[in-house]
């Protein structure tokens, strides 16, 4: 398991950049997880947790 | 971070590892942490379970990147600092001039971003190499 770090201010693209990178990952057969601020949780809808067999946490205030 | 947020952050980790044991584990965090932080909080559980760090990456938002070094220039520099990938994010919707100003802005700390857009594939490639580039466990 490799951990990765996506940091930056609000609206930097976060979520988008883990997103693009899990799918990316997920073509290559590689499974990815993701650990989130609890605000960023949303953005990880339930077609792309389905569609990319990702396992998508949140945790408060991280 | 706090100490009760480090440590929930550290049990998740293991929880994941435990249960799922993906190849890759994406960490986002809100926007108040450092990379400094992070680093730390990332090897907390290495004695505990096998796991690779990296690459620790920063996204520097464009539009928004004369405020924020005008107001909140500690917290950029803070996630800039130790960062192994600083890009320059959404970078399609970023000027030639504001970015000239970001690299005129960063001079200072040695740091050069790339530009990464998830809309046009910039530095994509970029970020997937950093990603393959580290030994599997």
């Amino acid at each position: 398991m490799k951990l990765i770090c996506v940091s930056g201010t609000r609206g930097s693209g976060k979520t988008s950049v883990v997103r693009e990178l899990v799918a990316r990952l997920g073509s290559e057969g590689l499974r990815s997880a993701v650990i989130v601020n609890e605000e960023g949780r949303v953005s990880y809808d339930n077609g792309f947790v389905k569609e990319h067999g990702v396992t998508v946490k949140s945790i408060r205030g991280g | 971070m706090g100490c009760s947020l480090a440590a929930s952050l550290v049990s998740l980790k293991k929880a994941i590892k435990r249960q799922i044991d993906p190849d890759y584990l994406f960490i986002e965090p809100s926007e108040m942490v450092v990379t400094q932080e992070l680093r730390n909080v990332a090897a907390q559980g290495q004695r505990d379970i096998k796991y690779e760090i990296g690459p620790l990456i920063t996204l520097l938002d464009g539009r928004q990147f004369g405020f924020h070094w005008k107001e909140r220039r500690a917290l950029l520099l803070g996630q800039i600092s130790g960062a192994d990938l600083v890009a320059i994010s959404r970078a399609d919707l970023v000027g030639d001039e504001e970015i000239r100003m970001i690299y005129e802005a960063l001079n200072e700390s040695a740091t050069v971003p790339f530009l990464l857009s998830i809309r046009n594939g910039a530095g994509l490639k970029k970020v997937m190499l950093a990603l393959s580039n580290r030994s599997r466990q």
